[in-house]
């Protein structure tokens, strides 16, 4: 008896080590391959509350912890981006009074993600459920004002967070200077350093102090340009690079590149571009 | 006095029982699991501890009324110790009462437990304590009531096997009616609707009951809507039992 007693713990224990063994081979196997759970997209969220039993509310939650794995992932393709997109839009309609998913979810979207249309649409339905929430307004404006370029939404939907209980002193301020600055690049950084300051998620602020960088580097982008234009007027030519613009006395130093890149001027359309800023965030149109 | 001793009985019976003290743990597994659960997210953990904890709540709640609830009476009738209580001067009505109560006071038993469990959890992590969630937790109770009775209903003329699929079959059913409703609107006139809505209304409505996310989001529930709801579970509960009743006396022990 005791024999086989001992016989069965000494098997227990080969048997564990084996199934860890048997289990690292899987992952070995797994890994490298896309996670198929990440990138499956959600079932709309009406159907899933249909199915729920009445835990249309844990499957909100369920989904919304899945959503934080991936805001909390290293690279975010596109592909993430939608299944983002799909996971909060499904758990908001499971839990519409969840807004703290439409903010953080909406705000990723479009500051790390550049998913303006997909955060839009996550604030919106946000907003719709919870029309006393002044944030949800507020990054619907900034969304419009610096990426979509639809000034008059932006001042819309700053004005009704302006309106809104709880909304801090600086938001009436925005709103009434929004129209009038529209499409400067320093107001929009004005508007990316308030919303960092009410961003909880280390994440997501992470993703907003890059964009702040960025802007800043618009800034020193639109604040080149002018003067390249002043260079062209006096000298009939653009210049050849940023140090000719420095030599004329054009701009008093050579901005420093947040993101570490250079400036480039190219002598034959005049455009000033940033080595790390392939695209400018913020297209001017003609007519403001 | 009979159904009271019965269903004393039954408390006892129950509470012994082991199947019920695993659920128990399971349950409080999972109460635990959620405060685990809430570190992952950032902000709003309460609000994760509160959803995992109510659905723990109310998912084993609903699991120990099926399981045991269809043992009540099947049990007594595997065993045959149901011929030594009905050769007692006991109606067969005050024993299957007696038994249903007795179960109800064992779900009061857990919940109240479980309850106890939640609260102390989340005040032990977030500092809050949110009482207008006890509502979602008495709807809860209403809805293990009636799911108990259906758990009953079946079990006085099915095996125990059956009993517990038909029951669980009408927990889920109950939770869908909503798509016989949006059905029967879009069948437009006729038959079809008729009978869609006749079905809707004669099953168990139990989204009635489900104000879980209401109350954790501190919106208030009115106070007709509470008062409505528990007098349809009652009412579902009474009827069920009487049709239990119904068919338990009829029934040929042999």
């Amino acid at each position: 008896m005791r024999l086989m007693s001992a016989f069965l713990a000494l098997f227990l224990l080969l048997d564990g080590a084996l199934l860890y063994k048997v289990q690292k081979n899987i992952e070995g196997l797994n890994a490298g391959g896309a996670r198929v759970s990440e990138l499956t997209p959600v079932p709309d969220g009406a159907y899933l509350k249909n199915i729920s039993l009445g835990q249309a509310s844990l499957l909100a939650d369920i989904l919304w912890l899945k959503a934080i794995q991936v805001i909390g992932g290293r690279t975010i393709s596109p592909q993430k981006a939608k299944w983002l997109y799909s996971a909060v839009d499904a758990a908001l309609t499971l839990d519409p009074k969840f807004w703290y998913m439409s903010e953080e979810g909406g705000v990723f979207l479009s500051a790390a993600c550049s998913q303006y249309r997909f955060s839009n649409r996550i604030f919106r339905k946000g907003f719709d459920n919870n029309p006393r929430n002044w944030r949800l307004p507020f990054y619907l404006s900034t969304n419009y004002f610096l990426y979509l370029k639809r000034y008059k939404l932006a001042a819309y939907y700053m004005g009704r967070a302006a309106r809104l209980p709880g909304r801090p002193a600086f938001v009436p301020l925005l709103a009434s200077r929004l129209y009038a600055q529209a499409g400067d690049p320093r107001y929009g950084l004005e508007l990316t350093e308030a919303i960092y300051e009410n961003t909880r998620n280390e994440k997501i602020r992470k993703a907003l102090l890059e964009r702040m960088k960025q802007l800043q580097v618009e800034i020193n982008l639109d604040a080149l340009g002018k003067s390249i234009n002043t260079y062209k007027s006096r000298f009939g030519r653009y210049p050849a690079s940023v140090r000719e613009l420095l030599a004329g006395g054009f701009i008093k130093a050579v901005p420093v590149d947040q993101l570490g890149g250079k400036y480039i001027i190219n002598p034959v359309t005049g455009e000033v571009s940033n080595t790390k800023l392939p695209r400018r965030l913020m297209i001017y149109p003609k007519g403001k | 006095m009979k159904v009271y001793a019965i269903a004393i009985n039954t408390f006892k019976e129950v509470i012994r029982d082991k199947i019920f003290y695993s659920l128990v743990f399971f349950a409080l597994l999972l109460l635990g699991a959620s405060v685990l659960l809430s570190t992952l997210t950032l902000g709003e953990r309460s609000k994760i501890i509160e959803d995992l904890s109510l659905s723990g709540i109310e998912i084993f709640g609903v699991i120990i009324a099926i399981f045991v609830g269809i043992g009540l009476v099947g049990k007594e009738l595997e065993k045959k110790t149901i011929y030594i209580i009905i050769s007692k001067p006991i109606k067969r009505w005050q024993f299957l009462l007696g038994k249903y109560l007795g179960l109800s006071l064992v779900l009061l038993s857990y919940i109240s437990v479980m309850t106890v469990c939640y609260m102390f959890f989340l005040y032990a992590y977030t500092y809050k304590l949110p009482w207008q969630t006890l509502l979602a937790v008495l709807l809860i109770y209403i809805e293990l009531l009636t799911v108990t009775a259906s758990a009953i209903l079946f079990s006085t003329f099915s095996t125990p096997t059956l009993s517990a699929s038909y029951a669980l079959a009408l927990y889920v059913i109950g939770h869908m009616t909503g798509d016989l409703r949006r059905l029967a609107e879009k069948t437009g006139e006729g038959g079809v609707k008729a009978v869609l809505n006749f079905v809707y209304y004669f099953l168990p409505n139990l989204e009635d009951f489900d104000i879980k996310a209401k109350t954790v989001h501190a919106i208030p529930v009115p106070a007709d809507y509470l008062l409505m709801s528990v007098s349809y579970g009652l009412m579902y509960v009474t009827a069920i039992l009487a049709l239990s009743v119904l068919i338990f006396q009829r029934r040929n022990f042999k």
